[in-house]
């Protein structure tokens, strides 16, 4: 029986992701990306996304979309969807026009202002035919990204949309959250309170 | 050249430039008898326009050498539409110009031509009717692009007339009634954006916030006003009010077109 | 002589190039020579020498002599084959076009009119200086140092060696960062000795207090993520929700500086329900009784609620959880401590541990910091003595904490020796050190200041002559984790870059230049290759205890592990003059402080300035590093303040606007943003060094002292995070 064919997406576990940007700088390294752009992108999503204030962060790149927005504003088709879910981006046919990047809900593709090009990431994907996971996954010192198969995940653990995040249903954005627990949270009152 | 300001440019003189030829082409074939040498001028001035708007949007490519891969995606994206329908459009205003000589003639290549600029407009409308941006994720764009068309695109032909051929010919009505369309217009789009997502309010914000809109609304209603004023008045008017009407539509429609991409905030 | 020495040092560094070859993990090592490695990749071994908690070993992929990337080293199982945000961008921080390139000569300072000169003049420069200091005033006491922590690589106290060779010279002496508490655990257990982070995971309870790792020591994180998903509850406590403390099961959101009453309140409960190790405290300690009645006859909850702000009830079902975990552990971090009673909370919360039987054992301990691992002979150091005949008869010591109104004082009172020249090293003492525009006036009181660094800082634009040092990738360096136990060797990866050089090649400079100027007048060695100075660092006891032969063979996995550390104090010998855990303490309260962990009252809030501004560790950066770098900037480049939307609705500020933030001694103007994660009566100002902004925390900051430190570190700490500000809207 042939095997199913795979569709690898991010899950990012906000629980661990300490919103440090160690996966954006890593993969700006290993790719001798210009010093202006990124692939990844870390933001701040609410702090009350469990109940009690804390701090929450979203550690986003390229979302590998079912129906990407991108692949469809690019006027050369330098966007294709491979079979194992990765949208890569052919920079060989780019012409920078920066459609892509207007189209694209999450404003992914950067403009690389030296090849006057666009960038995006491509989930690593020589690495992963390598048998390598993607440079952001092994540099995350809290491991807070995998990269998995949505064909094998339980839906049910994870979420695809956070308060930040654009609505996954417009391009069928892959990426999947595990979100973060709540804390419990004792916070004394002050009595100066009216002096301040 | 700044990024959006190409985008600004292109859009604006394209969509001119197909509303003066579908104009033109109305009043030659249907109309008014205008001599050969003012159809001429007219036309190629039209084609200039045209040039002009696609030699700057290829300076919007990082490669614009590499221009023609941008024709490589016409099944799916927009942007290889438009950039495949306006150059037909520019080449059917050629042989019109050239070849068009019998009414049958211009029949043919004049629909046929304003078929290809009502498509290039419409593909541009739909580059810019997408989710991500959600200020523009409605019929506004398309209602914004097409009255570019519509408004500043006779007018000019008018100029060109008066200039041409010593005599106005009578647009006030149809001047009035786009004029008040494209007044009506903003105030849809700001409602529309208002009731939007949070994206598009923000984009409503940004627009009522701009002097740029003021003075587009200002520009638009004076136009509506001086065709107004003629019309009820049952005069033509000169060559100098048709030029200050001209001047009046072309700064509201340009000042509406770079508000349009300011405003546009991205999801 | 030292003609020879510079080609001698070069053809060193080449022996040791070559044995870097050897053995490896990687599988791109090659036993190649440096100068014929052009055009092939290689790996090899470097160490983050910053003043930093985790410390990384480093493996280095360098192609065609270019670091191409960096990335963890796997062989170090504390940081996991990983590096923080900082450490990955060391190949924009190695490649910085904003790096100095030449020695330079500022016209006038402040002016940004640097010329470029050669090292020669600048060491003829530098050298006819000292002479000219020495013959005037009899002794080189009028030449200071302020070097700290900007690179803890061991071969950079090469400075303090260089400084003694010249002869006794003025030092900016202590710590800034963490002497009270050192002071504490001293007087508790005769050192601070944590137990090895790695065993944190054993915890069955583990309070994170005052700390954020999460920023801080990222490594220590994952830790305690682990332990957290193996059902260890993390509690954390501190005034700011950071980001550790929202990853904790519990936040304890306390008012600053009261630590030490949580800590009492709790260990009152635990005896008032007898949830105490008794056994422990006998068979270990000395002074329970005295402290177990100072409990009973000083300390309620109800006192402690009152003071923390934490409810009765959560006290007490803290100190049941922790009382009832075995083993619990307390990471105590340096924030606590940067108080006016920041030591005496330290020893309230070792108490804490110590009287529920937590010391000496592993998933335990009341874990502040450890400098076992620091066996360096540091003979770079001791290789510089004063040469015959200096008058001084010794070092004149200034307060580091309090450096720029020390110097102002000598330099204003003529009964004193002045001080005519600075070196600065391993520092940006404009932009770390509180009251900046002080810092300002005393560098005007100078006549000649000198500074080695990478980054024309704020530190450098006030300095006649800067000289150009190299990245730790185009250097030899040892580095030793006061947090983990692991010691990492650092290779050069590539050659040093334009014409920089490290911190120990420019005393081998200086020496011989003022030896050609004036023959005997420097004895700082000139002759010795860098591997025999690494070799002498790495001396024979040391290299035991990792089992290893010879010192080289450190180089085979770039890093090694002292161990035995796991629980740290359960040999029960303790360090103190008893012998025993001291809940009372002569030696303390010989120093001035109170024998017994009483509580100190915290300093009191100003009327006219009720805020209280933090000025913690921001993230992108370590103190004034990393955050000028292009790469961070592409994530971050702006500063702002944390407000709570409280204070902010009462001051009229909403989220994006301008405010100026006003202490005693300056303002600062910033951008406000809104949190619910500080508290509502304190503001919070990360604490960096942008560059080509005029922002620097330290303009509101005054040097007021923490109440310990001297004793172990010769000089009280800082106490940081007592300082107080106004708000507006501008
Ligand atoms: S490296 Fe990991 S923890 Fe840091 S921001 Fe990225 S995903 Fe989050
Ligand atoms: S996230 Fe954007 S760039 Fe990536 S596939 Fe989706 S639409 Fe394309
Ligand atoms: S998968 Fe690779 S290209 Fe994409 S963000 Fe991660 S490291 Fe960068």
């Amino acid at each position: 029986m042939a095997k199913k064919q795979k569709r690898y997406a991010f899950l990012i576990n906000l629980e661990r992701c300490i919103g440090c940007n160690a996966c954006t700088v890593s993969c700006k390294s290993f790719y001798d990306l210009h010093p202006s752009i990124n692939r990844r992108f870390v933001r701040e999503t609410s702090e009350l996304l469990t109940g009690t204030p804390k701090r929450n962060y979203i550690s986003t790149s390229c979302n590998h979309c079912d129906r990407p927005a991108c692949a469809t504003a690019c006027p050369t088709g330098a966007y294709i969807k491979l079979d194992n879910g990765i949208v890569k981006h052919n920079q060989d046919r780019c012409i920078g026009c920066r459609m892509c990047a207007t189209a694209c809900p999450y404003g992914v593709p950067q403009f690389d202002p030296v090849k006057k090009k666009m960038d995006k990431c491509d989930m690593c994907v020589d690495r992963l035919e390598a048998g390598e996971q993607p440079i952001c996954v092994v540099s995350c010192p809290l491991e807070a990204i995998a990269i998995v198969d949505l064909n094998e995940i339980d839906e049910s653990q994870v979420v695809a949309d956070l308060p930040g995040f654009a609505d996954s249903s417009i391009t069928g954005s892959s990426t999947r959250f595990i979100l973060p627990k709540g804390t419990t949270v004792v916070r004394g009152g002050i009595k100066s309170w009216n002096t301040l | 050249m700044e990024h959006a300001m190409t985008l600004v440019i292109f859009t604006f003189l394209s969509q001119m430039a197909i509303g003066a030829f579908a104009c033109l082409f109305f009043i030659d074939t249907y109309k008014e008898k205008i001599s050969e040498r003012s159809t001429v001028i007219s036309l190629i001035t039209i084609l200039a326009i045209s040039a002009v708007a696609v030699v700057v949007s290829v300076f919007h490519l990082g490669h614009p050498f590499a221009a023609y891969r941008a024709l490589l995606n016409f099944g799916a994206s927009w942007l290889t539409r438009e950039i495949v329908f306006f150059p037909l459009f520019m080449f059917f205003v050629l042989l019109y110009t050239f070849f068009a000589k019998t009414k049958a003639q211009k029949q043919i290549l004049g629909w046929t031509t304003v078929v290809f600029g009502a498509v290039t407009i419409f593909s541009t409308a739909m580059i810019y009717t997408i989710p991500s941006v959600p200020a523009w994720n409605n019929g506004t764009t398309l209602a914004a692009f097409f009255l570019t068309a519509l408004l500043p695109g006779p007018i000019l032909v008018q100029l060109l007339l008066a200039l041409l051929e010593k005599r106005t010919v009578n647009f006030n009505l149809y001047t009035t009634v786009v004029a008040f369309l494209a007044l009506l217009l903003n105030g849809v789009t700001v409602s529309v954006l208002k009731s939007g997502l949070p994206a598009a309010v923000e984009s409503a914000g940004l627009l009522t916030a701009s002097p740029l809109f003021w003075i587009k609304i200002a520009t638009l209603a004076a136009a509506f006003a001086l065709a107004g004023y003629f019309l009820l008045k049952k005069k033509a008017g000169t060559v100098s009010t048709v030029t200050t009407l001209f001047a009046l539509v072309i700064v509201a429609e340009f000042l509406g077109r770079i508000l349009f991409y300011s405003s546009g905030v991205h999801l | 002589m030292s003609k020879v020495s510079r080609r001698t040092f070069l053809k060193g560094s080449a022996v040791l190039g070559a044995l870097a070859g050897i053995g490896g993990t990687a599988s791109s090592f090659k036993k190649i020579k440096p100068a014929k490695a052009a055009g092939k990749k290689k790996q090899v071994f470097s160490s983050c020498p910053r003043n930093c908690y985790d410390t990384c070993s480093i493996v280095t992929t360098v192609e065609d002599g270019t670091i191409k990337f960096v990335t963890g080293n796997m062989n170090n199982t504390y940081t996991n084959g990983r590096l923080c945000v900082k450490g990955y961008t060391y190949p924009n921080y190695v490649y910085s076009p904003d790096r100095i390139k030449y020695p330079m000569r500022q016209k006038e300072r402040g002016s940004g009119k640097w010329e470029r000169i050669s090292w020669d003049e600048a060491y003829d420069i530098i050298a006819k200086k000292i002479l000219e200091i020495k013959k005037e005033y009899g002794t080189t006491l009028p030449i200071a140092l302020n070097k700290y922590s900007g690179n803890f690589n061991v071969l950079n106290n090469a400075v303090e060696g260089m400084l003694s060779s010249w002869g006794y010279t003025t030092r900016a002496q202590g710590t800034p960062c963490w002497p009270a508490g050192i002071d504490s655990q001293t007087f508790d257990f005769g050192a601070a000795v944590a137990n090895d982070p790695e065993v944190m995971v054993k915890a069955k309870y583990l309070i994170v207090w005052g700390a954020n790792p999460a920023w801080t020591s990222v490594h220590s994180m994952s830790i305690i993520e682990r332990a957290k998903e193996n059902g260890t509850k993390i509690v954390v406590i501190d005034p700011i929700m950071t980001d550790t403390a929202s990853k904790a099961d519990e936040y304890i959101g306390i008012k600053a500086s009261t630590d030490g009453a949580l800590a009492l309140g709790m260990a009152k409960y635990i005896l008032d329900h007898n949830l105490h190790d008794m056994e422990w405290m006998k068979k270990n300690s000395i002074g329970y009784e005295e402290y177990l009645n100072y409990l009973r006859n000083n300390i309620t909850v109800e006192w402690a609620s009152e003071k923390t702000g934490v409810p009765v009830e959560v006290i007490e079902r803290l100190a049941r959880e922790y009382a009832a975990a075995k083993p619990a552990a307390i990471w105590l971090g340096y924030g606590l401590q940067r108080h006016t009673n920041g030591g005496a909370s330290v020893r309230a919360i070792d108490a804490l541990a110590a009287m529920t039987g937590n010391i000496g054992v592993a998933g335990g301990g009341a874990n502040y910091a450890q400098t076992e691992c620091y066996g360096f002979n540091y003979a770079v150091q001791s290789a510089g003595t004063p040469p015959e005949g200096d008058k001084a008869g010794g070092d004149r010591m200034l307060n580091m904490n309090n450096f720029p109104a020390q110097v102002l004082a000598i330099n204003n009172d003529p009964e004193q020796i002045p001080i005519k020249m600075l070196w600065v090293a391993c520092r940006n003492p404009i932009a770390q050190d509180p009251e900046a525009s002080v810092s300002y006036k005393a560098f005007e009181s100078i006549d000649f200041i000198v500074t080695a660094d990478l980054w024309f800082n704020e530190t450098v634009k006030q300095s006649d002559i800067v000289l150009p040092v190299s990245s730790i990738f185009e250097t030899w360096g040892l580095t030793a984790s006061y947090w983990h136990y692991w010691v990492n060797v650092n290779e050069p990866a590539i050659e040093p870059l334009y014409e920089s050089k490290s911190d120990l090649e420019i005393a081998m400079g200086i020496s011989k230049r003022l030896n050609e100027l004036e023959p005997g007048s420097c004895t700082y060695p000139t002759d010795r290759s860098i591997e025999e100075w690494i070799s002498n660092e790495l001396a024979d006891d040391f290299i035991k205890k990792f089992g290893f032969k010879t010192w080289r063979d450190i180089l085979e996995k770039g890093t090694a592990k002292v161990e035995g550390y796991e629980a740290a104090w359960s040999d029960g010998k303790f360090r103190t003059p008893s012998g025993k855990y001291e809940f009372l303490s002569e030696t303390c309260a010989a120093n001035g402080h109170h024998a017994l962990p009483v509580y100190v009252e915290e300093m009191e809030v100003p009327k006219d300035r009720p805020i209280r501004l933090f000025s913690p560790h921001w993230k992108y950066g370590l103190h004034s590093q990393f955050q000028n770098l292009e790469w961070m900037r592409s994530i971050h480049n702006e500063p702002f303040v944390e407000i709570h939307p409280a204070l902010a609705k009462k001051k009229g500020i909403e989220d994006g606007d301008m405010v100026r933030v006003e202490s005693e001694v300056g303002y600062v103007e910033v951008k406000a943003k809104i949190t619910h994660t500080v508290p509502k009566d304190a503001v919070v100002i990360y604490e960096a060094w942008y560059k080509e902004q005029n922002f620097n925390a330290n303009f509101l900051l005054k040097a007021t002292p923490s109440d310990m430190g001297s004793y172990a570190t010769g000089q009280a700490g800082l106490a940081f995070h007592d300082q107080f500000v106004t708000v507006e809207k501008i």
